[in-house]
């Protein structure tokens, strides 16, 4: 009993960070586009359905990225694995993360593409996607999976430092 | 009624609800933790517990039903050196401000579960901290939404 409750908190963390990771991403790209004016171009060419497809998309493949990183690193005590190894998970899995999601991407885009009669657009941005797209698509997810992993270490800290302030003891 | 039209109004009504639901249970995770309530403090948590979960998955819908809401004023969205869009920058800032706080709260939530050691004073600063950011959005939004 205690063990599924414990296994059930670790699936609260993941679900919790991976949410955090997906969703200040998305915000922060909002804040930059709309702050330069590049916004309003990127939203209409981007149909309702498709915008909310790539969103659940981005937020399935990080929340599994997270569980993938954080794989018996955090437990009720927040006792967490040696740093270089969570630095080194967050950086292969944030690559792979970038990989997953440039396939939902692709695939969103080309049934979109595919819908408007555009198949000889398809076909060529599936050889993109899956030659360039997937290196770039890999190192810039490595990139956000160590920007990440370095803002979870600052916020684990935080949460230690809120927990043993003796003030906020019972 | 047109398709889009009503899945522009589905998107509306799924980001007031979310919103609804993220004051509406950091509030009453607030209240029950006031000592002056005499919950009791394993219950309080379990709730706590159950409200972060909801939280979280609230956070993700406001995500994407808010970059749904901005695309639908097409052409029409007003530049970011406008008073609205200034507004909207301040937004999601405190958004983004409201997703870095809470990260902590939901590590403290969670730990004190683990431990079951409850910290009702710990729970009611957490919550009443998160309400407080959470009515400043809201408050901005409904700033927003009236141009």
């Amino acid at each position: 009993m205690a063990e599924l409750a414990s296994r059930e908190r670790n699936r609260l963390v993941v679900f919790a960070l991976g949410t955090f990771h997906a969703a200040v991403l998305i915000v922060a790209l909002v804040l930059v586009l709309y702050a330069t004016g590049a916004l309003t171009s990127l939203l209409s060419g981007l149909s309702t359905i498709a915008g909310l497809a790539l969103f659940s998309a981005l937020w399935l493949t990080t929340v599994w990225s997270t569980h993938r990183t954080l794989r018996g690193a955090l437990t009720a005590t927040l006792r967490t694995l040696p740093v270089g190894t969570i630095i080194e998970r967050a950086a292969w899995n944030g690559g792979v993360n970038g990989v997953a999601f440039l396939a939902f991407l692709g695939l969103i885009l080309a049934i979109s593409s595919a819908l408007n009669g555009a198949l000889g657009i398809v076909a060529f941005g599936a050889l993109v996607f899956a030659t360039l797209g997937a290196v770039a698509a890999f190192l810039l997810g490595l990139v956000f999976g160590l920007l990440f992993v370095a803002i979870d270490m600052a916020l684990i800290t935080a949460t230690r430092a809120i927990l043993d302030d003796k003030k906020s003891r019972p | 009624m047109p398709a889009l039209h009503a899945l522009s109004l589905f998107v509306r009504w799924a980001h007031v609800a979310g919103m609804a639901a993220i004051l509406g249970g950091a509030l009453l995770v607030w209240w029950l933790s006031l000592p002056r309530n005499r919950a009791n403090d394993g219950m309080v948590v379990h709730v706590a517990e159950r409200y972060e979960w909801i939280f979280w998955a609230a956070i993700g819908l406001q995500v994407m039903t808010g970059v749904g809401n901005l695309g639908a004023f097409g052409d029409a969205l007003p530049a970011s050196a406008s008073g609205w869009g200034t507004k909207l920058i301040v937004k999601l800032v405190a958004v983004l401000a409201l997703a870095v706080v809470s990260v902590p709260r939901t590590l403290v939530v969670v730990t004190m579960a683990g431990e079951e050691r409850p910290r009702p004073g710990l729970l009611s600063a957490l919550y009443g901290g998160t309400t407080a950011i959470v009515v400043g959005i809201a408050g901005l939004a409904v700033w927003l939404s009236h141009g």
